[in-house]
């Protein structure tokens, strides 16, 4: 099977890209990661909360703002060039590869911040302590002692960042596609769109190899993380901070200045734009509430849209939370009772589980939506419970790795005492696996019911006319160039993520 | 090496009492000599441990002075301080610290490799270490391969490689069998004496106190409560407090 060139290129661009982001989001984590876990810099617990914000964000909010500010045309930071020095012409321009790489780099960031913090959290501290006793320097320490034991962790977040980057549809959209740079995702998109039941399998055959390849990693990344040593310290010591002395404020100036950079200005910029009526010159008379009207009261689509998204969300995050009830129960009745039955069954949940979340949300939307075609009795298209469906799929691993450990610390005895006590199964499931397992069953519930809010990468392909959510309707105003108004939705979506964010924090905490 | 420790206090800033932050060390003044083997005994909680890590550099005191050999290695009015890899103090963790990535001649080659011996004499060296602590032929191992007591002796062999002056010890003895106590005791007793170093032991264990050391300080939620020998420590107890420690009460 010859592949035409387009398709050559998109498979290029797809590596090209996922190449360029892992090496961006990598080199950027660790150094973060270890000033911020191991030396004495200045307001380090903040930091470390802003720079993991943008993992609750789909990152085309971040190609939003950065379109806002990095246009050729009128983007805010040529014109503000233009206006201060008098420079012609746009001096910077987000459009191309190396945009969607250094957006994606940003927004993916948090994934391998997230995972080697945690590792230097968790590390023995008198492993590194012996080190410095030894003779080394905390530079040298971090080379020799600390890095080697977190090879397997970094090399599994940066397979995570791989695949989130191959399978990442809307900031190559927006990015890449207006200059014809298309990836994977995209080109599939655009088969779609054609139509034709040809263009379809055509795009399944091609889906069918991605996948392929991203099964292919994520079983790398499972033998990466099984050979984790037990290197959690059961000490009561914290490890010791490097003193940064010298260093201290130029190193805490340089790391604010570089996250206020790639977090806080695109994200203010997106959230001043919602409130720019006219494009074109910055000056403080182009400001007002007009689009925040026309958004809330006028635009058709609006209000179908929040409720689409609002009620697959929470579907969503329903079923999930129950199946992952349901399966955890179902392991930890196959460990603790020793059936062995039930503890395949729930390792193959697991495994599928695995599997749909690594699958590129293109490829599993293809896949539902080549099922509803030959089997058109139970077909969902065209209904918002299709993309309910497709979320439930794709974040169902969410659900069991948040509930399956938490369940796991639930002791025989106390189901064995609800037992004695009468407890049919309904009872003990009412009165004691769910209050015991509340924490969990919330946290689950709201890392679901994220992403499935703003979800672009499926809906596009699944939803109807009148089953638009909010992300497909961001993004039909960003193509049709109503970007003022996709601002406003870009925003109301930034503040109710930052909102659940909080909330979530709040309930998951450790009391 | 001598070690001459002079109104330290330690407290931290997250607990605090009805009279301010509680010290964990309250302005102490210690001083060991040379070549001696010095014990700190007491309770858990009453700043042991800390009190060895601010002598190792690992944690900074707030207020006080510390010297080696009349050099200041911390004084809190000059905000003096020799970061850890400096002092060419040796140190055995309660946890022993063997780094699992490394086979047990990388481990103990560390600080030599550190220091940028050549390779032939860090040969030498490991190996006539491994041979003083009885780990001859164990060199290629892993340390998940040996038993508590070997993975031991590699720290011991580690610590003691880079020649220091003094040698820190926290607990060692606490997650060995009694009959591994006893040998581990005299062998440490034995090494110490072979290389003439100053050693400090931190225990909450009398039997190890008394056997070991030539001087022991009894401590008390920071507070020195007896300086002694062994024999005077056991013989005219300063203290109740003393007294039942020393009885293992």
């Amino acid at each position: 099977m010859a592949i035409s060139e387009f398709w050559q290129d998109a498979i290029w661009n797809t590596a090209v890209v996922a190449l360029g982001v892992t090496a961006l989001a990598g080199l950027l984590a660790v150094p973060y990661a270890w000033l911020l876990e191991r030396t004495n810099l200045p307001g380090r617990r903040a930091l470390a909360a802003m720079l993991t914000f943008p993992y609750v964000l789909p990152s085309y909010l971040l190609a939003i703002a950065w379109i806002v500010l990095a246009n050729p045309a009128v983007g805010w930071l040529n014109l503000l060039a233009k206006q201060l020095f008098g420079f012609e012409g746009a001096w910077i321009d987000i459009y191309g590869l190396a945009g969607i790489v250094f957006i994606e780099g940003t927004a993916l960031f948090p994934i391998v911040f997230v995972s080697f913090r945690a590792g230097l959290q968790r590390l023995d501290p008198s492993l590194e302590d012996a080190a410095r006793m030894s003779g080394a320097g905390p530079l040298t320490v971090f080379w020799r002692v600390t890095a080697p034991l977190l090879k397997n962790t970094y090399l599994a977040a940066l397979i995570a960042v791989l695949l989130a980057s191959i399978a990442s549809f809307g900031v190559p959209a927006m990015i890449g596609a207006p200059g014809r740079r298309y990836v994977l995702t995209t080109a599939l998109y655009s088969l779609v769109k054609q139509g034709s039941e040809d263009a379809l399998f055509l795009a399944f055959e091609i889906s069918a190899a991605l996948a392929i390849f991203a099964v292919l990693f994520v079983v790398l990344s499972q033998v990466l993380t099984r050979r984790k040593a037990a290197l959690v310290g059961g000490v009561t010591s914290r490890a010791s901070l490097t003193e940064l002395g010298a260093y201290r404020w130029p190193a805490a100036c340089f790391c604010w200045g570089l996250a206020a950079l790639l977090i806080a200005l695109p994200l203010g910029a997106l959230v001043l734009s919602s409130f720019q009526v006219t494009p074109g010159a910055l000056s403080l008379e182009t400001f007002g509430l007009t689009k925040w009207v026309y958004v809330l009261t006028e635009l058709p689509g609006f209000g179908s849209a929040v409720w689409v998204s609002l009620e697959t969300a929470a579907l969503a995050a329903l079923l999930v939370v129950g199946l992952s009830l349901a399966i955890a129960i179902v392991a930890w009745t196959g460990h603790y009772g020793r059936r062995r039955r039930w503890r395949s069954l729930a390792r193959v949940a697991d495994g599928l589980a695995s599997l749909a979340y690594s699958t590129p949300g293109t490829v599993l939307a293809l896949v539902l939506i080549l099922f509803w075609t030959a089997v058109p009795t139970l077909s969902l298209a065209n209904t918002s419970f299709a993309l309910v469906v497709a979320f439930v799929v794709k974040y169902m691993l969410l659900g069991l790795k948040t509930v399956e450990p938490a369940a796991f610390l639930v002791h025989p005895s106390l189901i064995e005492a609800a037992k004695l006590s009468g407890a049919g199964p309904f009872a003990t499931l009412w009165r004691i696996w769910i209050p015991l397992l509340r924490p969990a069953l919330l946290g689950a519930g709201l890392l679901v019911f994220m992403p499935c809010l703003s979800e672009l990468t499926m809906s596009i392909l699944l939803h109807g006319p009148g089953t638009e959510n909010l992300g497909v309707l961001l993004f039909q105003l960003q193509e049709y160039a109503d970007r003022a108004s996709a601002a406003v939705i870009g925003t109301i979506l930034l503040l109710t993520l930052f909102a659940f964010n909080f909330v979530a924090g709040r309930i998951t905490r450790e009391p | 090496m001598s070690l001459k420790i002079e109104k330290l206090s330690k407290w931290f800033a997250e607990s605090t009492g009805p009279q301010g932050p509680k010290r964990v060390l309250n302005a102490l003044d210690l001083e060991f000599k040379a070549g001696q083997f010095y014990g700190l005994l007491g309770p858990s909680g009453c700043g042991k441990t800390t009190l060895l890590r601010i002598v190792a550099g690992l944690d900074r005191a707030n207020e006080g002075k510390l010297s080696l050999d009349g050099q200041a290695f911390f004084d809190a009015a000059s905000s003096a301080f020799t970061p850890p890899e400096q002092r060419n103090i040796g140190m055995v963790f309660q946890n022993y610290a063997v780094w699992p990535h490394m086979t047990v001649f990388e481990n103990v080659a560390f600080p030599l490799r550190i220091r940028k011996r050549p390779e032939d004499e860090i040969r030498r060296d490991v190996n006539a270490m491994l041979e003083t602590v009885q780990l001859g032929g164990l060199a290629e191992r892993r340390p998940h391969q040996l038993s508590g007591g070997q993975q031991q002796r590699v720290a011991l062999a580690r610590a003691l490689v880079q020649r220091p002056k003094l040698l820190l010890l926290d607990e060692p003895l606490s997650n060995l069998d009694a009959h591994l106590r006893d040998i581990m005791r005299k062998e440490l007793r034995e090494l110490q004496r072979k290389f003439e170093l100053t050693a400090i032991i931190v225990t909450h264990d009398w039997d190890d106190a008394s056997r070991l050391c030539d001087r022991v300080v009894v401590l008390r939620d920071g507070h020195i409560e007896q300086d002694d020998s062994p024999a005077a420590v056991f013989e005219r107890p300063a203290s109740e407090f003393v007294r039942r420690i020393t009885r293992q009460i």
